[in-house]
């Protein structure tokens, strides 16, 4: 079925590009390149082909990837995407791999980042139909066979769990004819399989015996998006819960042994489990400034640091779709972007400020504060996220000035940012302070641009005892400089440069470690860009020739081909 | 099956049509679909990709928002299409206003627009004809890049006016 299925689109897309009235764009991204993840090296050569065609109303999107392996994920060749639209003026219909949000995604955000290996996106249908002039309905159906899933905190190739699940939803918008609020309520039914660990009694033979089992969690989530438009500000809002039931239930197991005798204990077993988030983003823009205020309570399954740790255990842990706002900035900023908080839908409150300010037509400043950490262990989970050690607290505040002028852009930003990892007796504490001098271009004539980064960090690692007692920890320090020139748009060369010594409490140690990689982008022609990189490079935020991009870790040669026709 | 495949592309490719603005319906900052394809028709537009966390993209903008009041009166906008996602679109409005933007600008979440263009690099740029073909595609910013975009609106106008 799938090999009648590729076929008809293999020979549909060749013959459709030939008929009068299509439109199409197609494009090769191909990546070759060397790799490590935990100390171990590798080899990768990943090449995605993607085609969209256009027919009046219809819509075909293709994308065939033939990974050996792929920079992340699994070796694979065959279709990665394949999607099918009809977009009519109050109706539009799409099959195939889905992507979708409901209000900002608290309850159901389908999203695929090849970048990363992340893809949680169905296969399925979804119907979108506008109504009473004003108002739109949108449903979805579909499944998904493998979602593979990995701790937050690993870096392994190969993921800590499997899991399928079945969804179907619901979502309206009702814009009132004013203009002034519009009002998204939205339903999700789920049903997901992933496997767990489970220990029963074998009356047969008398003894205990772990199993890893299928566990079934049925699902629903309900909830709501609000946004109020005033004059010179905006209020968005959403609330929604979850309601989960298990087959297995969730339970502290443990054998106890009395004369001759074991018996199997199951604490406080589980078979349901209620989550709930809320999200709030303010925005108010006077004629003067512009501020931008975010709250968040994600309590989507609070869960202790070893149910966290547990990969089998996916049924209370927030649902793979349950990505809301982060409620923190996106660095830009190398350094930055390397402390930033990795937030956690299943557990976590917190709030952002953000105040921006246009000085004049060149000149511009940002001041941004920031906190989150997780909610109370016990009890009412609170309003306010709190600094205290044992709940993984994190806070960022920092400003910047920025200039941009005709021929001479800078920026100047200085930040502080204290991270904690909490662990059972102790915690983990990092602050780092930030620098950055020089972010800035200067474009001579018509052809040249020359640009430099100047980052600069310098950080205290230290652990604290629940107790007060803090234990001795050691400072590093952190620069990543990049020098680049680009000529006449086409050609583009980058030195960058990166040194840090070991940021490890366990591990730290006094030597200084570089990072030094040179990098040659050229465009040929129109659509085909090529880029080369040589040395050693220790990943992250990289804008060189106009464009920001994240790269990942390597060292050798790496060679990156972007080819749109 | 699989290698045979950017064969008949090449062969398909041999024969190439034009590029036309796929149709797609994009939210606007109120909430509300909007239709690219109605927005484009009947006039040269400037459409920019862009995301709040892209430092050349707030660069540009300065020099969008001037291409935009410029040729206004010569049937020429622009169109900025934020692909933030949802984790971050809640800050679209904040960057929009400290610009004073004045040009249009969509939201495209999903990236259902985006994605068409194959492309992971931002920002990116394409101008549109008033019927919704595409005549120039730009990727990043450098400084001088708005000069570029004056010179290829410019050859957009050059037919309408002689018709």
């Amino acid at each position: 079925m799938f090999f009648l299925l590729r076929a008809i689109i293999i020979l549909a897309i060749p013959l459709s590009l030939l008929a009068e009235g299509v439109s199409w764009n197609l494009g090769l991204k191909s990546n070759l390149g060397r790799g490590e993840q935990v100390g171990t090296d590798y080899n990768y050569f990943e090449n995605f082909i993607s085609g969209s065609i256009e027919v009046g109303l219809w819509h075909l999107d293709l994308s065939v990837e033939s990974s050996q392996p792929p920079e992340y994920g699994f070796e694979y060749q065959g279709v990665d995407r394949f999607f099918i639209s009809y977009i009519g003026n109050s109706r539009s219909l799409e099959i195939g791999d889905i992507s979708a949000v409901f209000g900002r995604g608290l309850a159901l955000n389908l999203d695929e980042n090849q970048a990363i290996d992340f893809d949680n996106e169905i296969m399925g249908l979804r119907f979108s139909s506008v109504f009473m002039e004003n108002h739109e309905i949108d449903l979805l159906a579909g499944f998904k066979k493998e979602y593979r899933f990995y701790s937050p905190s690993s870096d392994l190739r190969e993921p800590d769990g499997m899991a399928a699940y079945e969804l179907a939803g619901a979502e309206a918008t009702l814009n009132s004819e004013s203009g002034m609020w519009s009002l998204i309520p939205y339903l999700v039914a789920s049903r997901m399989e992933s496997d767990f660990v489970w220990q029963e009694l074998d009356s047969d033979r008398g003894l205990i015996v772990t199993d890893t089992v299928t566990q079934q969690m049925n699902a629903i989530q309900g909830g709501w998006g609000q946004s109020i438009y005033g004059e010179s500000w905006d209020l968005y809002l959403e609330y929604n819960k979850t309601w989960k039931a298990f087959d297995y239930p969730v339970a502290n197991q443990s054998i106890q042994h009395s004369e001759n005798v074991q018996s199997l204990i199951n604490d406080d077993p589980k078979y349901s489990q209620k989550g709930q988030s809320f999200n709030l983003q303010l925005n108010w823009f006077p004629d003067w400034f512009t501020t931008l205020f975010e709250y968040k309570r994600y309590l989507n399954g609070p869960e202790t640091s070893s149910q966290k740790r547990n990969p089998l255990l996916l049924a209370t842990k927030p649902l793979p779709w349950q990505m809301g706002p982060t409620g923190i900035r996106e660095h830009d900023i190398s350094l930055l972007g390397n402390v930033t908080h990795p937030v956690d839908y299943g557990d976590e409150l917190g709030w952002n400020l953000e105040v921006r300010k246009t000085l004049s037509d060149s000149w511009s400043v940002v001041l941004n504060g920031a906190q989150t950490s997780q909610s109370s262990p016990s009890g009412d989970a609170g309003i306010l996220p709190t600094q205290d050690l044992d709940r993984n607290p994190w806070q960022e505040y920092y400003a910047e000035f920025e200039y941009s002028g005709s021929s001479f852009y800078q920026r100047l930003l200085i930040a502080y940012t204290k991270s904690v990892l909490s662990g059972q007796s102790a915690a983990e504490v990092m602050e780092h302070y930030t620098l950055v001098p020089a972010y800035m271009s200067w474009h001579p004539n018509e052809s040249l641009v020359l640009s430099t980064v100047v980052e600069l960090q310098t950080s205290k690692v230290y652990g604290a005892l629940y107790s007060g007692d803090v234990l001795e920890g050691h400072r590093f320090q952190s620069g990543h400089f990049i020098v680049s020139a680009d000529y006449n748009h086409n050609y583009s060369t980058a030195i960058i440069w990166d040194t840090s010594n070991n940021p490890s409490l366990i591990t730290g140690d006094e030597d200084i470690q570089h990072w030094v990689s040179g990098e040659v982008s050229v465009k040929p022609l129109d659509g085909l860009w090529l880029r080369a990189s040589y040395g050693k490079e220790k990943g992250g935020v990289r804008c060189t020739g106009g464009v920001c991009r994240v790269l990942n870790p390597f060292e050798g040669f790496r060679l990156a081909l972007e080819w749109r026709l | 099956m699989m290698r045979i495949l950017p064969l008949l592309l090449i062969v398909a490719l041999s024969f190439g049509q034009e590029k036309n603005l796929p149709q797609v319906n994009l939210k606007d900052m109120k909430n509300k679909t909007q239709s690219l394809d109605k927005l484009v028709k009947g006039k040269v537009t400037l459409i920019n990709f862009w995301a709040t966390y892209c430092v050349p993209c707030r660069k540009e903008m300065k020099h969008l928002n001037r291409i935009n009041k410029t040729y206004s009166d010569q049937n020429v906008q622009v169109i900025g299409i934020s692909i933030d996602d949802s984790r971050t679109v809640g800050r679209v409005k904040s960057i929009v206003k400290s610009q004073k933007l004045e040009y249009t600008v969509l939201l495209d979440t999903e990236q259902k627009l985006y994605k068409n263009f194959n492309t992971t690099a931002m920002p990116f740029s394409i101008l549109v004809d008033a019927k919704g073909k595409i005549l120039w595609e730009h990727t990043g910013y450098l400084p001088g890049d708005e000069a570029q975009m004056e010179i290829e609106i410019k050859k957009a106008l050059a037919p309408v006016k002689k018709s």
